[in-house]
Protein backbone atom coordinates (compact mmCIF):
# COMPACT_ATOMS: atom_id res chain seq x y z
CA UNK A 1 0.00 0.00 0.00
CA UNK A 2 1.14 3.49 -0.80
CA UNK A 3 1.83 5.24 2.46
CA UNK A 4 3.04 8.50 1.02
CA UNK A 5 0.55 11.05 2.25
CA UNK A 6 1.32 13.42 -0.57
CA UNK A 7 0.47 10.78 -3.14
CA UNK A 8 -3.11 11.12 -4.34
CA UNK A 9 -3.38 7.35 -4.54
CA UNK A 10 -2.78 7.22 -0.82
CA UNK A 11 -5.76 9.37 -0.05
CA UNK A 12 -7.87 7.27 -2.40
CA UNK A 13 -6.77 4.15 -0.62
CA UNK A 14 -7.57 5.73 2.66
CA UNK A 15 -10.99 6.77 1.51
CA UNK A 16 -11.61 3.30 0.13
CA UNK A 17 -10.56 1.75 3.41
CA UNK A 18 -12.85 4.06 5.37
CA UNK A 19 -15.72 3.28 2.98
CA UNK A 20 -15.25 -0.43 3.42
CA UNK A 21 -14.96 -0.13 7.13
CA UNK A 22 -18.04 2.08 7.26
CA UNK A 23 -20.12 -0.36 5.22
CA UNK A 24 -19.02 -3.21 7.40
CA UNK A 25 -19.72 -1.26 10.57
CA UNK A 26 -23.15 -0.16 9.40
CA UNK A 27 -23.99 -3.73 8.47
CA UNK A 28 -23.00 -4.83 11.95
CA UNK A 29 -24.88 -1.88 13.40
CA UNK A 30 -28.17 -3.34 12.17
CA UNK A 31 -27.40 -6.94 13.10
CA UNK A 32 -27.77 -6.73 16.83
CA UNK A 33 -28.83 -10.05 18.29
CA UNK A 34 -31.03 -10.29 21.34
CA UNK A 35 -30.23 -12.42 24.34
CA UNK A 36 -31.19 -16.07 23.81
CA UNK A 37 -34.77 -16.87 24.82
CA UNK A 38 -36.30 -13.49 23.94
CA UNK A 39 -39.35 -15.16 22.36
CA UNK A 40 -40.11 -17.19 25.48
CA UNK A 41 -39.75 -14.16 27.72
CA UNK A 42 -42.12 -12.16 25.55
CA UNK A 43 -44.64 -15.01 25.42
CA UNK A 44 -44.45 -15.39 29.20
CA UNK A 45 -45.19 -11.71 29.73
CA UNK A 46 -48.10 -11.94 27.30
CA UNK A 47 -49.49 -14.91 29.19
CA UNK A 48 -49.28 -13.00 32.47
CA UNK A 49 -51.01 -10.02 30.89
CA UNK A 50 -53.83 -12.23 29.61
CA UNK A 51 -54.31 -13.82 33.03
CA UNK A 52 -54.35 -10.44 34.73
CA UNK A 53 -56.87 -9.00 32.33
CA UNK A 54 -59.04 -12.10 32.76
CA UNK A 55 -58.86 -11.74 36.54
CA UNK A 56 -59.76 -8.07 36.23
CA UNK A 57 -62.70 -8.94 34.00
CA UNK A 58 -63.95 -11.60 36.45
CA UNK A 59 -63.50 -9.27 39.41
CA UNK A 60 -65.41 -6.54 37.60
CA UNK A 61 -68.19 -8.93 36.76
CA UNK A 62 -68.38 -10.15 40.37
CA UNK A 63 -68.27 -6.63 41.68
CA UNK A 64 -70.95 -5.21 39.48
CA UNK A 65 -73.05 -8.25 38.62
CA UNK A 66 -75.07 -8.32 41.82
CA UNK A 67 -75.78 -4.58 42.06
CA UNK A 68 -76.61 -4.45 38.38
CA UNK A 69 -79.05 -7.31 38.57
CA UNK A 70 -80.55 -5.91 41.77
CA UNK A 71 -81.17 -2.57 40.16
CA UNK A 72 -82.66 -4.25 37.11
CA UNK A 73 -84.95 -6.36 39.28
CA UNK A 74 -86.09 -3.32 41.25
CA UNK A 75 -86.78 -1.36 38.09
CA UNK A 76 -88.77 -4.23 36.62
CA UNK A 77 -90.74 -4.63 39.85
CA UNK A 78 -91.54 -0.91 39.94
CA UNK A 79 -92.67 -0.98 36.33
CA UNK A 80 -94.82 -4.05 36.94
CA UNK A 81 -96.45 -2.48 40.00
CA UNK A 82 -97.06 0.74 38.13
CA UNK A 83 -98.69 -1.10 35.24
CA UNK A 84 -100.82 -3.14 37.62
CA UNK A 85 -101.88 -0.04 39.56
CA UNK A 86 -102.83 1.75 36.39
CA UNK A 87 -104.99 -1.15 35.32
CA UNK A 88 -106.58 -1.45 38.75
CA UNK A 89 -107.43 2.25 39.00
CA UNK A 90 -109.08 2.20 35.62
CA UNK A 91 -111.44 -0.66 36.55
CA UNK A 92 -113.16 0.76 39.72
CA UNK A 93 -113.56 4.15 38.07
CA UNK A 94 -115.25 2.51 35.14
CA UNK A 95 -117.58 0.51 37.43
CA UNK A 96 -118.43 3.55 39.58
CA UNK A 97 -119.05 5.59 36.49
CA UNK A 98 -121.40 2.97 35.12
CA UNK A 99 -123.38 2.67 38.32
CA UNK A 100 -123.57 6.44 38.74
CA UNK A 101 -124.80 6.76 35.20
CA UNK A 102 -127.31 4.00 35.80
CA UNK A 103 -128.56 5.73 38.98
CA UNK A 104 -128.97 8.99 37.10
CA UNK A 105 -130.77 7.29 34.27
CA UNK A 106 -133.09 5.55 36.71
CA UNK A 107 -133.83 8.77 38.56
CA UNK A 108 -134.54 10.58 35.32
CA UNK A 109 -136.72 7.79 34.00
CA UNK A 110 -138.91 7.92 37.13
CA UNK A 111 -140.75 4.97 38.65
CA UNK A 112 -140.70 2.02 36.43
CA UNK A 113 -144.05 1.37 34.87
CA UNK A 114 -145.12 -2.23 34.82
CA UNK A 115 -145.12 -2.14 31.05
CA UNK A 116 -141.42 -1.16 31.06
CA UNK A 117 -140.39 -4.34 32.79
CA UNK A 118 -139.55 -7.16 30.54
CA UNK A 119 -141.78 -9.91 31.67
CA UNK A 120 -139.43 -12.59 30.39
CA UNK A 121 -136.74 -11.67 32.89
CA UNK A 122 -139.01 -11.53 35.89
CA UNK A 123 -140.08 -14.72 37.54
CA UNK A 124 -143.53 -14.63 38.97
CA UNK A 125 -143.01 -14.41 42.68
CA UNK A 126 -144.77 -16.99 44.85
CA UNK A 127 -147.99 -15.54 46.19
CA UNK A 128 -147.74 -14.83 49.84
CA UNK A 129 -150.80 -13.89 51.77
CA UNK A 130 -150.27 -11.70 54.71
CA UNK A 131 -152.80 -10.52 57.28
CA UNK A 132 -154.65 -7.37 56.47
CA UNK A 133 -153.87 -6.03 59.91
CA UNK A 134 -150.34 -5.40 58.82
CA UNK A 135 -151.50 -2.90 56.27
CA UNK A 136 -151.68 0.22 58.39
CA UNK A 137 -149.85 3.38 58.92
CA UNK A 138 -146.98 1.52 60.40
CA UNK A 139 -147.56 -1.29 58.00
CA UNK A 140 -145.92 0.58 55.27
CA UNK A 141 -142.59 -0.06 56.77
CA UNK A 142 -143.55 -3.72 57.25
CA UNK A 143 -144.69 -3.77 53.69
CA UNK A 144 -141.45 -2.21 52.61
CA UNK A 145 -139.56 -4.98 54.36
CA UNK A 146 -141.72 -7.62 52.69
CA UNK A 147 -141.27 -5.92 49.38
CA UNK A 148 -137.54 -5.94 49.90
CA UNK A 149 -137.64 -9.66 50.54
CA UNK A 150 -139.58 -10.16 47.34
CA UNK A 151 -137.05 -8.04 45.57
CA UNK A 152 -134.26 -10.23 46.74
CA UNK A 153 -136.00 -13.35 45.36
CA UNK A 154 -136.80 -11.90 41.97
CA UNK A 155 -133.94 -11.51 39.51
CA UNK A 156 -133.37 -8.00 38.33
CA UNK A 157 -134.52 -6.90 34.91
CA UNK A 158 -132.03 -5.96 32.31
CA UNK A 159 -132.70 -2.29 32.81
CA UNK A 160 -132.22 -2.58 36.53
CA UNK A 161 -128.83 -2.65 38.22
CA UNK A 162 -127.73 -3.08 41.75
CA UNK A 163 -126.62 0.01 43.54
CA UNK A 164 -122.85 0.36 43.55
CA UNK A 165 -120.74 0.85 46.64
CA UNK A 166 -120.09 4.54 46.18
CA UNK A 167 -121.91 6.77 48.63
CA UNK A 168 -124.85 8.70 47.13
CA UNK A 169 -126.48 11.90 48.31
CA UNK A 170 -129.92 10.33 48.96
CA UNK A 171 -130.43 7.64 51.58
CA UNK A 172 -131.82 5.13 51.27
CA UNK A 173 -130.81 5.11 47.64
CA UNK A 174 -133.86 4.95 45.40
CA UNK A 175 -134.47 1.50 44.13
CA UNK A 176 -136.86 0.49 41.43
CA UNK A 177 -140.17 -0.93 42.62
CA UNK A 178 -140.53 -4.63 42.95
CA UNK A 179 -143.39 -6.51 41.33
CA UNK A 180 -145.42 -6.68 44.52
CA UNK A 181 -145.09 -2.97 45.03
CA UNK A 182 -146.09 -2.38 41.48
CA UNK A 183 -149.13 -4.64 41.88
CA UNK A 184 -150.07 -2.84 45.08
CA UNK A 185 -149.68 0.52 43.45
CA UNK A 186 -151.82 -0.49 40.55
CA UNK A 187 -154.49 -1.85 43.00
CA UNK A 188 -154.45 1.38 44.96
CA UNK A 189 -154.67 3.35 41.75
CA UNK A 190 -157.61 1.30 40.54
CA UNK A 191 -159.51 0.92 43.90
CA UNK A 192 -158.46 3.76 46.18
CA UNK A 193 -161.51 3.56 48.45
CA UNK A 194 -161.21 -0.16 48.97
CA UNK A 195 -157.50 0.14 49.60
CA UNK A 196 -158.13 2.79 52.25
CA UNK A 197 -160.75 0.60 54.00
CA UNK A 198 -158.35 -2.34 54.00
CA UNK A 199 -155.61 -0.18 55.44
CA UNK A 200 -157.83 1.16 58.18
CA UNK A 201 -159.00 -2.33 59.12
CA UNK A 202 -155.45 -3.53 59.28
CA UNK A 203 -154.39 -0.63 61.51
CA UNK A 204 -157.28 -1.29 63.90
CA UNK A 205 -156.35 -4.96 64.11
CA UNK A 206 -152.78 -4.06 64.85
CA UNK A 207 -153.83 -1.75 67.69
CA UNK A 208 -156.01 -4.46 69.22
CA UNK A 209 -153.12 -6.92 69.11
CA UNK A 210 -150.70 -4.50 70.71
CA UNK A 211 -153.22 -3.72 73.49
CA UNK A 212 -153.79 -7.43 74.20
CA UNK A 213 -150.06 -8.05 74.37
CA UNK A 214 -149.58 -5.15 76.77
CA UNK A 215 -152.39 -6.44 79.04
CA UNK A 216 -150.97 -9.93 79.17
CA UNK A 217 -147.54 -8.55 79.97
CA UNK A 218 -148.96 -6.48 82.86
CA UNK A 219 -150.89 -9.46 84.25
CA UNK A 220 -147.74 -11.58 84.16
CA UNK A 221 -145.76 -9.02 86.20
CA UNK A 222 -148.33 -8.77 88.97
CA UNK A 223 -148.50 -12.57 89.34
CA UNK B 1 -32.26 -9.70 1.12
CA UNK B 2 -34.92 -7.01 1.13
CA UNK B 3 -36.74 -8.73 -1.73
CA UNK B 4 -36.52 -12.00 0.16
CA UNK B 5 -38.06 -10.25 3.16
CA UNK B 6 -40.99 -9.05 1.07
CA UNK B 7 -41.56 -12.41 -0.59
CA UNK B 8 -41.40 -14.10 2.79
CA UNK B 9 -44.14 -11.78 4.05
CA UNK B 10 -46.42 -12.46 1.11
CA UNK B 11 -45.91 -16.21 1.35
CA UNK B 12 -46.75 -16.19 5.02
CA UNK B 13 -49.76 -13.87 4.71
CA UNK B 14 -52.45 -16.46 3.88
CA UNK B 15 -51.20 -18.61 6.74
CA UNK B 16 -51.30 -15.67 9.09
CA UNK B 17 -54.78 -14.65 8.02
CA UNK B 18 -56.10 -18.15 8.43
CA UNK B 19 -54.58 -18.32 11.89
CA UNK B 20 -55.99 -14.94 12.78
CA UNK B 21 -59.42 -16.01 11.74
CA UNK B 22 -59.35 -19.01 14.02
CA UNK B 23 -57.73 -17.77 17.20
CA UNK B 24 -56.23 -14.34 17.84
CA UNK B 25 -53.92 -15.56 20.59
CA UNK B 26 -52.35 -18.19 18.33
CA UNK B 27 -51.66 -15.56 15.75
CA UNK B 28 -49.95 -13.39 18.32
CA UNK B 29 -47.74 -16.27 19.41
CA UNK B 30 -46.83 -16.86 15.77
CA UNK B 31 -46.07 -13.17 15.33
CA UNK B 32 -43.77 -13.24 18.37
CA UNK B 33 -41.87 -16.23 17.05
CA UNK B 34 -41.47 -14.78 13.56
CA UNK B 35 -40.95 -11.08 14.18
CA UNK B 36 -39.61 -10.64 17.70
CA UNK B 37 -36.03 -10.42 16.39
CA UNK B 38 -36.93 -7.72 13.89
CA UNK B 39 -38.81 -5.80 16.56
CA UNK B 40 -35.80 -6.09 18.87
CA UNK B 41 -33.41 -4.85 16.19
CA UNK B 42 -35.57 -1.87 15.42
CA UNK B 43 -35.73 -1.02 19.10
CA UNK B 44 -31.98 -1.53 19.50
CA UNK B 45 -31.16 0.63 16.48
CA UNK B 46 -32.88 3.51 18.26
CA UNK B 47 -32.07 2.88 21.91
CA UNK B 48 -28.62 1.26 21.54
CA UNK B 49 -29.01 -0.66 24.78
CA UNK B 50 -29.82 -4.39 24.93
CA UNK B 51 -31.86 -4.01 28.14
CA UNK B 52 -33.87 -1.06 26.84
CA UNK B 53 -34.38 -2.78 23.52
CA UNK B 54 -35.76 -5.90 25.22
CA UNK B 55 -38.07 -3.82 27.43
CA UNK B 56 -39.32 -2.02 24.36
CA UNK B 57 -39.91 -5.36 22.60
CA UNK B 58 -42.04 -6.58 25.53
CA UNK B 59 -43.99 -3.36 25.53
CA UNK B 60 -44.62 -3.53 21.81
CA UNK B 61 -46.15 -6.99 21.94
CA UNK B 62 -48.17 -6.10 25.01
CA UNK B 63 -49.70 -3.22 23.08
CA UNK B 64 -50.48 -5.61 20.26
CA UNK B 65 -52.23 -7.90 22.75
CA UNK B 66 -54.30 -5.10 24.22
CA UNK B 67 -55.40 -3.74 20.87
CA UNK B 68 -55.14 -7.08 19.08
CA UNK B 69 -58.70 -7.02 17.75
CA UNK B 70 -57.59 -4.54 15.14
CA UNK B 71 -54.93 -6.86 13.76
CA UNK B 72 -57.21 -9.28 11.98
CA UNK B 73 -57.86 -6.85 9.16
CA UNK B 74 -54.24 -5.82 8.58
CA UNK B 75 -52.73 -6.80 5.25
CA UNK B 76 -48.99 -6.56 6.01
CA UNK B 77 -48.63 -7.38 9.66
CA UNK B 78 -44.82 -7.38 9.63
CA UNK B 79 -44.73 -3.79 8.38
CA UNK B 80 -47.43 -2.90 10.90
CA UNK B 81 -45.35 -4.37 13.72
CA UNK B 82 -42.25 -2.58 12.47
CA UNK B 83 -44.09 0.75 12.52
CA UNK B 84 -45.27 0.17 16.07
CA UNK B 85 -41.78 -0.88 17.14
CA UNK B 86 -40.29 2.25 15.65
CA UNK B 87 -42.81 4.55 17.30
CA UNK B 88 -42.43 2.91 20.71
CA UNK B 89 -38.64 3.02 20.51
CA UNK B 90 -38.56 6.68 19.50
CA UNK B 91 -41.02 7.49 22.28
CA UNK B 92 -38.81 5.74 24.79
CA UNK B 93 -35.76 7.61 23.54
CA UNK B 94 -37.57 10.93 24.01
CA UNK B 95 -38.54 9.97 27.54
CA UNK B 96 -34.99 8.97 28.31
CA UNK B 97 -33.73 12.27 26.93
CA UNK B 98 -36.17 14.12 29.19
CA UNK B 99 -34.80 12.19 32.15
CA UNK B 100 -31.32 13.38 31.21
CA UNK B 101 -29.90 10.21 29.74
CA UNK B 102 -27.97 11.73 26.88
CA UNK B 103 -27.00 9.15 24.30
CA UNK B 104 -25.63 11.65 21.83
CA UNK B 105 -22.79 12.97 23.92
CA UNK B 106 -19.15 12.27 23.29
CA UNK B 107 -19.06 11.94 19.48
CA UNK B 108 -16.18 14.30 19.07
CA UNK B 109 -14.40 12.73 22.00
CA UNK B 110 -14.80 9.32 20.45
CA UNK B 111 -13.27 10.52 17.20
CA UNK B 112 -10.44 12.14 19.12
CA UNK B 113 -9.77 8.93 21.00
CA UNK B 114 -9.70 6.99 17.77
CA UNK B 115 -7.26 9.43 16.27
CA UNK B 116 -5.04 9.77 19.32
CA UNK B 117 -1.49 8.51 18.96
CA UNK B 118 -0.41 5.62 21.13
CA UNK B 119 -3.80 4.03 20.62
CA UNK B 120 -4.08 0.31 21.46
CA UNK B 121 -2.89 -1.93 18.62
CA UNK B 122 -5.12 -4.95 19.45
CA UNK B 123 -7.39 -5.50 16.47
CA UNK B 124 -10.44 -6.69 18.39
CA UNK B 125 -10.23 -3.84 20.82
CA UNK B 126 -9.77 -1.47 17.90
CA UNK B 127 -12.88 -2.84 16.23
CA UNK B 128 -14.86 -2.42 19.40
CA UNK B 129 -13.72 1.10 19.76
CA UNK B 130 -14.56 1.81 16.15
CA UNK B 131 -18.02 0.40 16.70
CA UNK B 132 -18.55 2.59 19.73
CA UNK B 133 -17.26 5.56 17.76
CA UNK B 134 -19.62 4.84 14.93
CA UNK B 135 -22.55 4.68 17.31
CA UNK B 136 -21.70 8.04 18.71
CA UNK B 137 -21.22 9.55 15.27
CA UNK B 138 -24.58 8.22 14.16
CA UNK B 139 -26.20 9.56 17.32
CA UNK B 140 -24.77 12.97 16.50
CA UNK B 141 -26.39 13.03 13.06
CA UNK B 142 -29.53 15.14 12.42
CA UNK B 143 -32.62 13.14 13.37
CA UNK B 144 -34.07 12.91 9.86
CA UNK B 145 -30.81 11.56 8.41
CA UNK B 146 -30.15 9.30 11.35
CA UNK B 147 -33.55 7.59 11.23
CA UNK B 148 -33.30 6.85 7.51
CA UNK B 149 -29.76 5.51 7.86
CA UNK B 150 -30.49 3.35 10.91
CA UNK B 151 -33.58 1.72 9.41
CA UNK B 152 -31.78 1.13 6.13
CA UNK B 153 -29.16 -0.92 7.94
CA UNK B 154 -31.82 -3.47 8.92
CA UNK B 155 -31.89 -6.20 6.32
CA UNK B 156 -35.41 -7.36 7.09
CA UNK B 157 -36.94 -4.06 6.11
CA UNK B 158 -37.24 -2.97 2.51
CA UNK B 159 -36.80 0.71 1.52
CA UNK B 160 -40.53 0.84 0.73
CA UNK B 161 -41.35 -0.21 4.28
CA UNK B 162 -38.81 2.28 5.70
CA UNK B 163 -40.52 5.01 3.70
CA UNK B 164 -43.90 3.92 5.10
CA UNK B 165 -42.59 3.96 8.66
CA UNK B 166 -41.05 7.42 8.35
CA UNK B 167 -43.86 8.86 6.30
CA UNK B 168 -41.60 9.87 3.42
CA UNK B 169 -41.00 8.65 -0.13
CA UNK B 170 -38.63 5.87 -1.10
CA UNK B 171 -36.43 8.36 -2.94
CA UNK B 172 -36.21 10.49 0.20
CA UNK B 173 -35.11 7.45 2.19
CA UNK B 174 -32.30 6.71 -0.26
CA UNK B 175 -31.25 10.33 -0.42
CA UNK B 176 -31.13 10.80 3.35
CA UNK B 177 -29.31 7.54 3.86
CA UNK B 178 -26.68 8.54 1.30
CA UNK B 179 -26.16 11.95 2.89
CA UNK B 180 -25.79 10.40 6.32
CA UNK B 181 -23.12 7.98 5.06
CA UNK B 182 -21.26 10.88 3.45
CA UNK B 183 -21.19 12.79 6.74
CA UNK B 184 -19.92 9.77 8.64
CA UNK B 185 -17.30 9.05 6.00
CA UNK B 186 -16.03 12.61 6.10
CA UNK B 187 -15.77 12.56 9.88
CA UNK B 188 -13.95 9.26 9.88
CA UNK B 189 -11.57 10.44 7.17
CA UNK B 190 -10.91 13.59 9.11
CA UNK B 191 -10.22 11.54 12.22
CA UNK B 192 -7.96 9.18 10.27
CA UNK B 193 -5.84 12.14 9.22
CA UNK B 194 -3.44 12.25 6.39
CA UNK B 195 -0.87 10.02 7.99
CA UNK B 196 -2.95 7.06 9.30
Amino acid sequence: MNTDPTNPTHSNDKAREVDQWLESALHQYGQAEPRPGLENRVLASLRIEREQSERTRVAWRRRWWLPLWSVTAVVLAVVAVWVWQSGREARPRTTAKKSAMTQRETAQAGPIKPAAVEPALVKPAPVRTFPIRTIAKGGESHLAVEAKERRDEIPLASNQTLAATPKLDQFPSPQPLSEQEQILMSYVAKYPATAALVAQAGAAALERDLAEEAAEAAKGDTE
Amino acid sequence: MAAEAISLTERDLPRQQEASETRGSDWLEMAVREHSRLVYRIAYSVLRSPADAEDATQEIFLRVLRYGKKMTGIHDQKAWLARIAWRVAVERRKNMAKLGENTDAGADEAVATLAAPGHGADRALLEQERSTTLQRLIAALPASLRDALVLSTLEEIAPREVASMLGISEAAVRSRSFRAREILRDKLLAAAGPGK
